[in-house]
């Protein structure tokens, strides 16, 4: 009679822990792929552009005077 | 065999070849961006062009619209976007997260003065930066 008793109070807690889900692994990881990505793209895109990005520019004769007279 | 050996050789070559192709187009689009870039710089030294937070350039309103500036825009964007697709498929990522990053980098080396979107799509110009 007491077995019983203590498995019909047990029962509920065993079910409502089957129920616990653990949500915090599921967030960190998609975090640390997009990183990851990221850092990737970076890379890729500074070595395409790494030489045209450090082409100078000389800046043409008349283009601050222009732009004075625009505004 | 001989077979065997012929078939190898000629897949070889062919990727030999595919590779020489994808890297002389590489250099043409880098050639082409460098010829651009004169052209560009000083439309965005004009304030008539700026960057855009998805990578791209873009009018700021209809003044400096001439026909060869468009054309100079257009062909831009254009290329710009051949190169984040490149690395989007290399990646396994969208094109529009490479150009996303890119715009990143591209405010990180504006000049003082040009024209730049932020996050929310808002125009703000590049400042000097203050004293650390």
């Amino acid at each position: 009679m007491g077995k019983r008793i203590f498995l019909l109070a047990v029962a509920p807690l065993l079910l409502a822990s089957a129920c616990i889900k653990l949500k915090h692994e599921m967030t960190i990881q998609p975090v640390h792929i997009t990183v990851d990505v990221r850092i990737k793209i970076d890379r890729e895109l500074e070595n395409f552009f790494a030489d045209i990005d450090k082409a100078a520019v000389e800046p043409e004769k008349g283009d601050s005077q222009k732009k004075e007279e625009l505004k | 065999m001989k077979r065997t050996l012929k078939i190898t050789a000629a897949l070889l070559g062919g990727v030999f070849l595919l590779a020489a192709a994808v890297q002389a187009e590489s250099a043409e689009l880098k050639e082409r961006f460098l010829q651009r870039k004169p052209l560009l710089e000083k439309l965005k030294t004009l304030e008539w062009i700026g960057e855009t937070n998805l990578g791209f350039l873009a009018f700021r309103s209809d003044t400096g619209q001439s026909e060869e500036n468009a054309q100079a825009v257009q062909a831009e964007n254009e290329d710009r976007k051949t190169v984040y697709m490149e690395i989007a498929v290399k990646l396994n990522t969208s094109a529009q997260e490479v150009g996303k990053r890119r715009a990143v980098q591209i405010a990180a080396l504006a000049a003082v003065g040009h024209w730049l979107q932020d996050a929310d799509g808002n125009w703000y110009q590049k400042k000097q930066p203050g004293p650390q």
